[in-house]
């Protein structure tokens, strides 16, 4: 004769099932996350550069606009050979020509197009400033790291990197992963 | 033989409510035992227990008479969604194994489960979706279910609930059949006379348990009106549980 | 692989393939989707049955805080594969469990979950966004099938064989635990278990998948090939293989076409279209033969 006791229905077992599944899975997470980290390229950089990676947010964020702008503008020329101005980038709503909240935030930079596809904005607040060359399909950005560079005026058509190095301006290099090129 | 049912001091409580309250009693192995009473009396309530699906106090066991054998179970009723397809056949398989259901039918599983829904008069309708059947075919596809592993306790809640007469038939001829096989039945059941006629033993649960004894002695024509009473009474003398003060009808 | 795609590329440059054939993600693209396909339709058929397509949604779309959380940890954009996998995991675990101990209607609760998640992600994949390009926003969301490489082809070949060795041994018992959970205890089957079973493994499908469908899509890949195959078929069996069928063909058609067609159209977007033309095909197909 056997005798089978019937088990009364509790679920505290599966609150601590549970609980111990979610620690495994947060445990082998940790484990494995150094596996999988984005590559740090240490992109050498000259004097005159700094490297993407060292910049603050504020301004990987007026950068990142800048990259959409280029975008735009690099869009434009491609269709129609002409370089848009900066009305029309304001007027398009784009950042950080248009003066919306984030603009303020920004530093109310005014922006003037001092060449073809060269475009200068200078921060009422800080001095400092940004340099957005679109005259190639790569995007060319230089800031002004310190507030001590002097604005720009264009003498040719051409603006050379000696000339913004020698008026205090420094050249943001992009790391390769970044992706500045189009998509397709 | 079928095994015997020993429940010890049984209650059943959620919250603040008891479904079940000192249920005490012995079910005897090889016989068929009715469990009746009003709705919401507790009578699903201490069939689950036995089965060990609720959080039930007090001691449940079952003494096989041999080596452990199968329990089958016989739900009151189970969704069928209307559209999906899932076939009659496919339930039954199943039940049966974990032989996956979108490989090739395996023959033998497939002669077993024929097997167990002729023994329900369901055979023919093997390719209909369980969503199409009425409620008391279904009913006896839950029933053919039960029978897949040969059990030697068959439980069954409102077995014939919805089921047409055809239906009823053969499910009190397997009942019969089983009890000549000496299985041990717990079935809730309304059906006055059809548990006269098996001559099985009645228990009648109403949060407690009110009375226990045969057919012929619980369902005296008298005592009728007091099975399905929904006011839960001071027990008889027949019963050992000492009476409990209930504060709201359990419905 | 390689022969795989050196193959590809003779047969286009022989002419009985397309040209499509001689691009390597294309080939990387279509085994993917070769793999996901009978996976995706397969366990569509429990998530149909189980009434849980809501859940499949929310986990989708959970994977893109969890995507936001593993660039923000540090890992490559194009494959923030433990941020992804740890968070979604949680979620749906943490989800179910709730769903079990609280008497919250399901539909609140992943509604509730779902909101949390979406706007988390918001966030931080904006946070994230700045630091890296914006277009990998648009391949979280609706799917690419360029960034597909032969290591991801590896972990999604390597889940799918799990995925399906566990359903072949647990199709039948998670069938029955969503129809009958008392009969599938009385049989000595634990419930709980083979439900969080079936939802890890749905979570698993939905990360492996997101690369391809995109987060906003990946769900309704589960739901849709099985709501066609529904219509057609009369046997559970059958079910869950027309099912496997759609949700393939869907994939290859919907990873091909815009190449062949030169649209510039996102895979996810594509692959959805054409398993939601089959099913529209097969509605207006039933209306039809009712009414004649």
């Amino acid at each position: 004769m056997i005798i089978q006791p019937v088990i009364s229905e509790n679920s505290g077992q599966e609150g601590r099932w549970i609980a111990f599944l979610c620690v495994i899975i947060v445990s082998i997470g940790a484990l494995l996350l150094p596996q999988n980290q984005a590559p740090h390229e240490h992109v050498s950089v000259d004097s005159h550069q700094i490297s993407i990676s060292d910049l603050s947010v504020q301004r990987l964020s007026m950068i990142a606009d800048l990259r959409l702008a280029h975008e735009e503008v690099r869009a434009l020329y491609d269709d129609t050979a002409t370089w848009q101005s900066i009305t029309q980038l304001a007027e398009d709503w784009l950042a950080p020509f248009v003066q919306d909240k984030s603009w303020e935030h920004q530093g109310r930079h005014h922006w003037l197009q001092i060449g073809n596809g060269i475009y200068q904005g200078r921060s009422e607040q800080s001095g400092g400033g940004y340099i957005l060359n679109s005259q190639h399909r790569e995007v060319d950005v230089w800031l002004d790291l310190n507030g001590e560079a002097t604005s720009i005026e264009m003498k040719n058509a051409v603006l050379s990197a000696q000339d913004l190095v020698a008026a205090g301006w420094t050249q943001v290099v992009f790391s390769t992963k970044n992706d500045i090129h189009h998509r397709d | 033989m079928g095994p015997s049912i020993s429940l010890n001091n049984v209650s059943l409580c959620y919250e603040n409510n008891c479904i079940l309250t000192g249920i005490s009693t012995q079910l005897e192995a090889g016989q068929c035992h009715v469990i009746m009473g009003p709705n919401g009396g507790g009578k699903t309530s201490l069939l689950r227990s036995i089965l060990g699906l609720t959080p039930f106090n007090g001691e449940i066991n079952i003494h096989w008479s041999s080596s452990k054998g199968k329990v089958g179970y016989v739900p009151q009723k189970a969704t069928f969604e209307p559209s999906l397809p899932l076939t009659v056949l496919d339930f039954i398989l199943l039940n049966q194994s974990r032989y996956p259901l979108f490989f090739k039918t395996n023959k033998k599983h497939k002669e077993n489960a024929i097997e167990q829904l002729k023994r329900v008069g369901m055979a023919d309708r093997a390719l209909l979706r369980m969503g199409q059947l009425s409620g008391g075919e279904q009913q006896r596809v839950l029933f053919a279910q039960a029978l897949l592993d040969d059990p030697d306790l068959l439980i069954l809640d409102e077995p014939t609930n919805g089921m047409d007469d055809q239906g009823v038939r053969y499910f009190e001829s397997l009942i019969t059949e089983f009890v000549g096989e000496k299985k041990t039945i717990v079935v809730v059941h309304h059906d006055i006379s059809a548990v006269r006629r098996l001559d099985a033993q009645v228990h009648v649960v109403n949060g407690i348990l009110i009375e226990s004894g045969r057919a012929s002695e619980v369902l005296k024509a008298e005592k009728i009106e007091q099975l399905f009473s929904h006011y839960r009474h001071a027990p008889t003398q027949q019963t050992k549980i000492h009476s409990v003060n209930r504060k709201s009808e359990a419905a | 692989m390689d022969f795989l795609r050196l193959w590809a590329s003779q047969g286009a440059q022989a002419g009985w393939l397309s040209e499509s054939f001689s691009y390597a993600f294309m080939v990387n693209a279509l085994v993917a989707a070769l793999l996901l396909g009978p996976l995706l339709g397969g366990l569509g058929t429990l998530v149909i049955a189980k009434r849980l397509a809501f859940f499949s949604e929310a986990v989708g779309h959970a994977a893109l805080t969890g995507i936001a959380i593993g660039v923000l940890l540090g890992e490559p954009p194009e494959n923030p594969i433990i941020g992804l996998f740890c968070f979604c995991m949680l979620f749906a675990l943490i989800l179910h469990f709730v769903r079990n101990r609280t008497a919250v209607p399901y539909d609140t609760l992943v509604g509730v979950f779902l909101a949390v998640a979406l706007a988390g992600g918001a966030a931080l994949l904006m946070y994230v966004a700045r630091k890296i390009n914006i277009h990998m926003l648009e391949n979280v969301l609706f799917g690419s099938i360029l960034t597909i490489t032969d290591f991801d082809l590896l972990v999604l070949a390597l889940s799918c064989a799990l995925i399906v060795l566990g359903l072949i041994f647990t199709f039948n018992r998670i069938l029955l635990a969503s129809i009958s959970p008392d009969i599938a205890r009385v049989r000595g089957h634990n419930t709980h278990f083979y439900d969080y079973l079936f939802v890890m493994m749905i979570t698993l499908v939905t990360i492996a998948a997101v690369k391809i469908v995109g987060a906003v899509l990946v769900g309704a890949l589960l739901l849709i090939p099985g709501a066609t195959a529904r219509l057609l078929t009369k046997s559970m069996g059958s079910f869950v293989l027309l099912s496997s069928l759609l949700a393939t063909l869907s994939c290859l058609i919907g990873t091909l076409l815009p190449m062949e067609l030169q649209l510039p159209i996102p895979s996810g977007a594509s692959i959805i279209l054409v398993a939601a033309s089959f099913f529209v095909v097969t509605t207006i197909f039933r209306i039809v033969g009712r009414n004649s």
